[in-house]
């Protein structure tokens, strides 16, 4: 469990987030949306304790970060460090320090490379087994599915209904409806700074068609196309 | 290209600012830290010469870093881009070259000037197609990355040590000793990016144990050897040596401190001039090391709990 209270952030004079209240249970997938620059990467970041911010995070273990998995829009490598090499990177930061990598080859990425030789899929694919090998029991992926190739998508929604079948808890944000769609128990709205919406399965249709309705509205008919 | 090294300066004098100093005050120290740096290394070591050079070396490495290079060959029509790499590696060897001539010391100048036209060629995207294997992967990262960078630099150092073997020489082994050191100090030049620390599910305290435990154990994998050599062959001086060694990984754990001292930013120039004082009066270091440390445990408080 993560409950996140009255959780505020500013840049300078700038809020980001205001008032946020949240909790997210075990065994359960939630999604968040928003627009390019609404606050969801700033709210990943002060759950993971990247940034810091007013109001409290608690959770049911000591350390939340120890056991959180987080997946950044874009991870960075190093340069002249192999896929294996960061793999084993992150596992030691987590005292993992024996892993099988012949049986964790889940996306065949070609470990032995350099890994800011691969492509922008193949990174984001690499960063993801990272963290799944880190054995942990949250994860935030900001936007897993950016980049990656259709035979990953859907390996990636497998993985995720996997991991909360063993119960662990997922936050992730994306872009794409149809793969919040497939994944997650709720969706999140994050607009003027705050939660402003909570949507469960059932309504995820409506909220879909309310979103399409409210973003596109009659924008389009200002192009005259022809 | 007038523009791009307009940019360069502004760039300087916006990393002065950063570090809240006064741009005058900023060259005025960069100036005087070199200087010091330079006097202190021609009068305490023998064979300064070829570390000098190295040093000059490592620095302009720097600029053939592929990204970079990447970059700079996207905007600048060939020609152009040639000018302005030979253009960098030559003011950078102005202030080697003009303390040099300060020393009367003519002889190694020639180098300064053939080195940055030779290395403003050659393009480092050839050693980038293959793997370099390095004996630092079990526990991946400065070591991992800083050998695959710098493997070739070590070849003088080795150079060092067989020319000490030969002539019988134990201040041109403490050279090469001193060299490696000096190797390894650039792998912690660098901050990594905030997420490769927060990973760690480890306090402050111990994060900083466990990186100058790794730093010690690694570049024991090279140092010892050296020293090994040194101490059979000048058995008669193995004080001297085991000295060299000991301020070898001491100042390798006070640059660690330092870095994250002054993380998540680089190394600022106060705690640049500190490390300088230190190299010039070692002693310093007693206190040095424990302001590092507390200003390392403050700065990571945020990221490690």
């Amino acid at each position: 469990m993560i409950q996140i209270e009255n959780l505020s952030k500013k840049y300078g004079n700038k809020v980001v987030l205001q008032s946020i209240n949240l909790l997210f249970e075990s065994g359960k997938v939630y999604g968040l949306v928003g627009e390019n620059g609404a606050g969801k990467t700033t709210l990943f970041n002060c759950i993971a304790g990247l940034e810091t911010y007013n109001g409290e995070i608690k959770s049911d273990l000591p350390i939340l970060k120890n056991h959180l998995g987080l997946l950044v829009t874009e991870p960075y490598f190093f340069p002249k460090i192999t896929g294996k090499e960061y793999i084993q990177l992150l596992c030691n930061a987590r005292n993992i320090n024996t892993i099988d990598f012949e049986k964790n080859k889940i996306f065949d990425l070609p470990l032995n490379e350099y890994a800011s030789k691969y492509s922008t899929g193949m990174k984001k694919k690499l960063a993801l087994t990272a963290i799944l090998l880190q054995e942990n029991k949250y994860f935030i992926l900001d936007e897993p599915f950016n980049g990656v190739d259709i035979q990953s998508n859907i390996i990636i929604t497998e993985i995720i209904h996997k991991l909360k079948d063993l119960g662990k808890t997922i936050i992730i944000s994306s872009h794409i409806f149809s793969t919040l769609n497939d994944t997650c128990d709720e969706i999140m709205i994050l607009e003027n700074n705050s939660i402003s919406k909570r949507v469960i399965k059932s309504d995820f249709y409506q909220l879909e068609n309310e979103m399409k309705k409210k973003s596109i509205g009659n924008k389009i008919d200002f192009l005259n196309l022809k | 290209m007038k523009y791009y090294f307009h940019l360069q300066y502004k760039m300087i004098n916006r990393s002065f600012i950063e570090y809240g100093m006064p741009i005058i005050l900023g060259y005025f120290i960069l100036i005087f830290a070199f200087i010091l740096g330079s006097k202190t290394l021609f009068e305490k070591v023998d064979y300064a010469n070829y570390l000098y050079i190295l040093t000059y070396c490592i620095l302009i490495l720097k600029l053939s870093e592929v990204t970079r290079n990447r970059f700079l060959k996207y905007c600048f029509k060939s020609s152009d881009y040639k000018l302005i790499r030979i253009s960098e590696n030559i003011l950078i060897a102005l202030p080697f070259i003009a303390f040099l001539i300060y020393l009367n010391n003519f002889l190694f100048i020639p180098a300064y000037l053939i080195l940055a036209i030779i290395l403003g060629f050659i393009s480092l995207k050839s050693i980038y197609n293959f793997i370099i294997p390095t004996p630092f992967s079990k526990k991946p990262f400065e070591f991992t990355i800083g050998f695959r960078n710098t493997f070739y630099i070590f070849l003088i150092s080795i150079f060092l040590l067989f020319k000490a073997i030969e002539v019988t020489n134990l201040n041109l082994g403490i050279a090469a000793l001193i060299s490696v050191f000096l190797i390894f100090f650039s792998y912690y030049s660098v901050p990594e990016t905030s997420f490769f620390v927060w990973s760690y599910n480890l306090n402050p305290k111990s994060f900083l144990i466990e990186k100058i435990k790794t730093s010690i154990l690694y570049s024991s994998f090279i140092v010892l050897p050296f020293t090994t050599i040194l101490v059979i062959l000048f058995f008669d001086k193995i004080e001297a040596i085991v000295t060299f060694l000991a301020f070898g990984y001491l100042f390798l754990i006070t640059i660690i401190l330092a870095k994250y001292a002054a993380y998540p930013d680089k190394m600022n120039i106060i705690q640049s001039v500190l490390l300088g004082f230190c190299i010039y009066f070692p002693p310093l270091l007693a206190i040095v090391i424990p302001y590092f440390y507390l200003q390392s445990l403050k700065q990571l408080k945020q990221l490690l709990k």
